[in-house]
């Protein structure tokens, strides 16, 4: 949750432009803040689209379908956001 | 699934809606949203982590009307989210059970969402001038 807010209030504050992104990212600081952002972000949401689809999706084969998906696309997008993450922070930009 | 009919509880079709139910739903509603805006972070991140032209093609997107609309609704989401959740936090540790304080904490998540996405706007604003 305070890695939420510190996402949401550095994001509104940066100048998006590719360098601006690139900076306010890349220091070690903030790499590493927002490597734990997006992990615990999709660790949260892994956990809240389980409830979801334990309460609405119905039919076994069917709930099961739903949540290996749902955790496969979590999964993948933590390694992914994370591959990405670290190639802004150790890249020339940085 | 087969078999005799099951009894059923008591469904959500026979209540009247009420506002904490209402704020129960878009707990969930706004829990979603935000898992579908971290589909879109990590896509902003990739683009930023794949180079100049990638970024601008996003940020270009992200520019439009849609594309602004979409991040005040992710905006408004994630503090709607943030307070609802601390309202649940504080049920999970038994305090303000009582339907009273259960809906003066219900309108204060209300209050909470407007303020704190208000703040952040004029934030947006503020360091966009």
């Amino acid at each position: 949750m305070p890695l939420g807010v510190w996402f949401i209030v550095t994001v509104l504050c940066t100048d998006l432009t590719y360098f601006g992104a690139c900076h306010a990212f890349g220091q070690p600081v903030s790499a590493a803040l927002l490597l734990m952002f997006v992990l615990v972000t999709l660790h949260h949401s892994w956990l809240g689209v389980r409830v979801v689809i334990e309460d609405y999706v119905h039919g076994g084969g069917a709930k099961l379908a739903a949540l290996l998906g749902s955790q496969f696309l979590h999964v993948l997008l933590a390694f992914v956001g994370s591959l990405a993450v670290l190639r802004i922070a150790l890249g020339e930009n940085g | 699934m087969t078999g005799r009919p099951r009894p059923l509880s008591p469904h959500l079709g026979i209540y009247r809606p009420m506002h904490t139910m209402v704020l129960s739903i878009l707990h969930r509603a706004s829990g979603l949203a935000l898992s579908v805006g971290a589909l879109g972070v990590v896509g902003w991140l990739v683009a930023l982590a794949a180079g100049p032209a990638s970024y601008q093609a996003v940020m270009n997107v992200l520019d439009t009307p849609v594309g602004v609309l979409v991040r005040v609704g992710l905006l408004l989401a994630f503090w709607y989210h943030f307070c609802a959740g601390l309202r649940h936090l504080m049920f999970d540790l038994a305090i303000g059970l009582e339907r009273r304080d259960a809906r003066r904490a219900g309108l204060l998540v209300v209050l909470g969402t407007v303020l704190l996405s208000g703040l952040s706007i004029l934030l947006w604003w503020g360091c966009a001038s």
